[in-house]
């Protein structure tokens, strides 16, 4: 009985470490467009045990003084993508595309995948957690190094 | 007699002048076929558990927390990357946690960055930057816990340092805990809510 219980403890936790260690992931982290149009695919991947809901939307962020926050999204900004929320299993992988627009450039948005968690039983007090996973995405007039020449205007990189 | 040993000989000569012809080597133009691999950027996030509850102390007006959530934050990206950034904030101000009717504000929520922070600190935190206004639960008074990245960075990131220089991959956990004081008394329910969690790479 003591092997059986020390048995399903091991169990639990091994587990709990293999929940901690697969994390959800998404890729590419940062894209870069020539403006005023983006169209790109996100790969977000569940490596979680469980059965995850997935709604990708935009965020807007921008720098202080050299340092990054949210903040709001461009002006004008107009974005669309067939698959805003999606359902991902354990392991499953998707790919959601999308279109966005700015009205004015440089651009910068976040394309942000929030994973949320099941809700806790009836009765209970309780938090879930959600993660937001962001992919940083630029326009720019010009394509090529878009990224680096908004983060050195941002102050963010000398 | 002499044209047999003449056509023996000829036969001996034409074998011999065949056998430079046969050394010379024939090679084919080269083909090349180049190989290429791409390998893209990715962050990715775990936070374990899922969900937590609370055993709410009516006589106390707290509620304990089943355990501490660890958010276990990886990363692979360009060595273009400046810093990674995370945000952690709860869904709502003055619902932090809500049956429908009563409300749990968040203010009541208190978390800590155990290894990080000093203390729990009330998630309130709140500028014009946050994603929910006075739901932040803030790091050292920043709603922000940022490192930067570094080429040279040997050593895994330490939770006591903000900025520290880390690797352009890697991963860290950070453990939450978290704790609910000064409840209003609650009526029997439901109490549910979310508590966020951000990575941010520019």
């Amino acid at each position: 009985m003591k092997a059986l219980r020390w048995a399903v403890f091991v169990l639990g936790y091994l587990f709990i470490v293999v929940w901690a260690a697969c994390g959800q992931t998404i890729s590419p982290s940062a894209m870069e467009f020539k403006g005023p149009r983006a169209k790109g695919t996100l790969l977000i991947k569940n490596e979680g045990a469980g059965t995850l809901q997935v709604k990708v939307q935009p965020q807007g962020f921008d720098w202080t003084e050299g340092k990054p926050h949210l903040a709001e999204l461009p002006k004008g900004f107009q974005w669309e993508s067939k698959q805003r929320t999606l359902i991902l299993g354990p392991g499953q992988v998707k790919y959601v595309d999308f279109t966005a627009r700015c009205e004015a450039m440089p651009c910068h948005f976040y394309m942000t995948s929030v994973f949320t968690t099941p809700k806790p039983k009836d009765g209970d007090i309780g938090l879930t957690t959600a993660m937001w996973l962001p992919c940083a995405v630029y326009l720019c007039e010009k394509q090529k190094a878009c990224r680096m020449r908004t983060l050195k205007e941002a102050g963010a990189i000398k | 007699m002499t044209k047999r040993i003449f056509a023996v000989l000829c036969s001996i000569a034409l074998l011999l002048m065949a056998v430079p012809a046969d050394a010379q080597a024939v090679t084919s133009s080269v083909a090349t076929v180049s190989l290429t691999m791409a390998v893209p950027e990715s962050i990715s996030m775990a936070a374990s558990p899922a969900a937590i509850s609370f055993t709410y102390n009516q006589t106390a007006a707290t509620a304990t927390a089943s355990g501490n959530i660890t958010a276990t934050y990886s990363w692979n990206v360009a060595k273009t990357r400046t810093q990674l950034n995370i945000l952690v904030w709860l869904g709502s101000a003055s619902a932090a946690l809500t049956n429908g009717a009563t409300n749990i504000p968040s203010s009541d929520v208190f978390v800590n960055w155990t290894g990080v922070n000093s203390g729990p600190a009330a998630c309130t935190g709140s500028d014009s930057l946050s994603p929910v206004q006075g739901a932040d639960c803030e790091y050292n008074g920043t709603n922000l816990f940022a490192e930067s990245f570094s080429s040279t960075a040997t050593t895994a990131p330490t939770q006591a340092t903000q900025f520290a220089a880390i690797p352009y991959t890697g991963s860290q956990s950070i453990v939450f805990a978290i704790a609910m004081q000064n409840l209003p008394t609650l009526t029997p329910g439901s109490y549910t809510g979310t508590i966020n969690f951000e990575a941010m790479v520019q």
